[in-house]
């Protein structure tokens, strides 16, 4: 027998009361932890996904959008662009290295992108299992749409038109899948990638005499280039550049407000968590003068008491944040992929970052803030007339 | 004052309520493991003396010495953990920790008092006081007549050299009230503690020879 068991068990004796205490402390922590590990991850993912891309060249239309369905793999792309104009365009001083996307097949609402053989220096494929495409019509697939929809090096598959399965289906293109990318949490791990040449094939275009591409990946040598490049190509009304990190941080300050509105309001939530904590030992005050009596008459002193009381608040406090930090962590990894579908989040489930601990802290902190005034008031009654006759 | 003969004794003791009235109350030496009634009419200062005595409420004057001890010479701090370890009290109403079961409230009193918790003693004195077997059951469970047996067990735990009982023959008709007060003598007899017994009930004057009387 302890106090700590005495306060478990009177925290049981109001079970309605104490676990609404702990659902509004659940509540505040669940929000509060999975909007910030949400917009970390989503910065750290996005910031992996745009590593190394400095500019996104594509048909005139909504830069986001070109950055949105090149790099995330989640918007339409905004149009197709002539190969050998966008070849000579790219004859610059100023890029490194380039890198073509033909987007616009699916495998069952998957996206196949054309490409060349070196996208692996501008996606994380891993280590693959099989090998890199060598021929048309071979592709390489990501390891969620293997396990997924069970496909194995060999299987055959059929793509159709667009992005939706209900798209026209290309019958009479057989791919085959020579390659399965290592899983690595991005949307690469629900994209099917094959030669450019492959895409022509399957639209019935082996040699086409205009080919065309979707867009293009660019690096540049230094920074000079993101200035520079713009304005070679402002005045080519078909085409538009887009910078993914310019993009994306617009992107960010449009969730902004709601972000911070939602911040706000976890941060309520636990202050009025922290009152109900406050008003629940007051309310019980006047129902335990009789077992604050019996203890200190049993040699508990006042500091006992307060004590005792102070851990009530703790308790509720500490459990709400354990049941919060809990439905964060699920609520989190739903968050990522619906802000940014094909996206995993990121890091240990059994990891905890400093704001975690940080708010840990602070929540026990509240507890004992929240208890304190009634645990004083509880700990300095007078028992004197409590327990004995009159 | 510090004669090993006597358990309980006060001296001078007297306490005010406000500027209206006064207690003062005579000096009392209660000899180790003799059995007392205070006796008197509600407004006597019964309460007032079994606050006092039992470290509760500091008198205007005079000392209480327990074992020796001078109890409100020791700091205010130590007071509470000295009378856990020293005084068992039992209350006209028994009160217990209602969200916990028969032995865990009884052990709480080992707790409290910052002594081992022993449950065998939690058995021993179950059984004596028949009511064996009642260790996990809730208090909620009980009668008025097993919830005072379980008042005195509790009061019992820590072997205490002095065990206070208030007014436990209220609302007892006379059968009870001889089997609790024989029952209180006998466990006191049996743990060698001394006795004192606050109570207004006249039917107990015959049952103790040592008595003082307020008014």
């Amino acid at each position: 027998m302890n106090l700590f068991l005495l306060v478990w068990r009177n925290l049981w004796k109001k079970p309605l009361s104490s676990f609404l205490t702990l659902l509004l402390f659940a509540l505040g922590t669940a929000i509060i932890l999975s909007i910030s590990n949400a917009q970390e991850s989503l910065k750290n993912r996005v910031k992996e996904s745009v590593q190394g891309v400095d500019m996104v060249l594509g048909a005139n239309g909504s830069p986001l959008q070109l950055v949105l369905s090149s790099l995330f793999h989640i918007d339409f792309p905004t149009g197709n662009i002539p190969l050998e104009e966008t070849k000579k365009i790219l004859r610059d001083p100023l890029i490194k290295e380039y890198l073509f996307l033909s987007i616009g097949d699916n495998f069952k609402g998957y996206r196949i992108i054309g490409t060349e053989g070196s996208f692996c220096g501008w996606f994380d494929c891993g280590t693959i299992e099989g090998r890199m495409w060598e021929n048309d019509l071979e592709v390489v697939i990501g390891a969620e749409i293997a396990k997924l929809e069970n496909l194995r090096i060999g299987d055959e598959i059929h793509s159709s038109h667009g992005f939706s399965e209900e798209g026209m289906t290309h019958d009479h293109s057989h791919f085959e899948i020579v390659g399965i990318l290592e899983k690595s949490g991005g949307p690469e791990d629900k994209l099917l990638f094959c030669s450019t040449e492959t895409i022509w094939e399957v639209h019935g275009d082996e040699n086409p005499t205009d080919p065309e591409i979707t867009s293009c990946l660019i690096r540049f040598r230094n920074p000079g280039g993101l200035i520079a490049f713009p304005r070679k190509i402002r005045n080519n009304p078909r085409y538009a550049v887009a910078s993914p990190a310019f993009e994306l941080n617009r992107l960010f300050l449009v969730f902004a407000p709601l972000i911070s509105f939602l911040e706000i309001l976890a941060w309520v939530i636990m202050l009025i968590s922290g009152l109900s904590i406050m008003f629940a030992l007051f309310n019980t005050l006047s129902d335990r003068i009789y077992e604050i009596s019996l203890m200190r008459v049993m040699g508990a002193s006042r500091v006992t008491v307060f004590v005792s009381l102070c851990l009530e608040g703790v308790y509720l406090s500490v459990a709400g944040f354990v049941v919060g930090d809990i439905f964060s962590r699920v609520l989190n990894q739903g968050l990522v992929s619906w802000l940014l579908p094909g996206f995993s989040s990121q890091g240990n489930i059994f990891s905890f970052t400093s704001f975690e601990m940080s708010l840990f802290v602070f929540v026990i902190l509240m507890g004992i803030l929240a208890s304190v005034i009634p645990a004083l008031i509880g700990a300095r009654k007078d028992i004197s007339r409590v327990l004995f006759s009159e | 004052m510090n004669d090993p003969r006597y358990d309980l004794l006060w001296q001078g003791l007297s306490f005010s309520y406000g500027s209206e009235r006064t207690i003062d109350y005579p000096d009392l030496q209660i000899e180790k493991g003799s059995h007392w009634l205070i006796i008197g009419p509600s407004g006597s200062g019964k309460t007032t003396l079994l606050n006092i005595v039992s470290g509760l409420l500091k008198p205007d004057q005079g000392k209480v010495i327990i074992r020796g001890e001078d109890l409100y010479a020791l700091p205010p701090n130590k007071i509470d953990g000295f009378r856990g370890k020293h005084v068992g009290m039992v209350f006209q109403v028994p009160r217990f920790f209602s969200a916990l079961s028969v032995e865990e409230n009884l052990l709480m009193a080992n707790y409290l008092a910052g002594r081992a918790q022993e449950k065998d003693r939690v058995k021993y004195l179950l059984d004596s006081l028949g009511l064996s077997g009642a260790q996990n059951k809730k208090i909620t469970s009980f009668s008025i007549g097993e919830k005072q047996r379980l008042s005195l067990a509790r009061a019992l735990m820590n072997s205490p050299e002095i065990l206070i009982a208030d007014e436990p023959s209220a609302s007892l008709d006379d059968q009870h009230c001889d089997e609790l007060i024989a029952l209180i003598e006998k466990e006191a007899e049996e743990f060698g503690s001394t006795l004192l017994v606050v109570s207004h009930d006249a039917r107990l004057k015959s049952k103790f020879s040592n008595q003082m009387a307020l008014s």
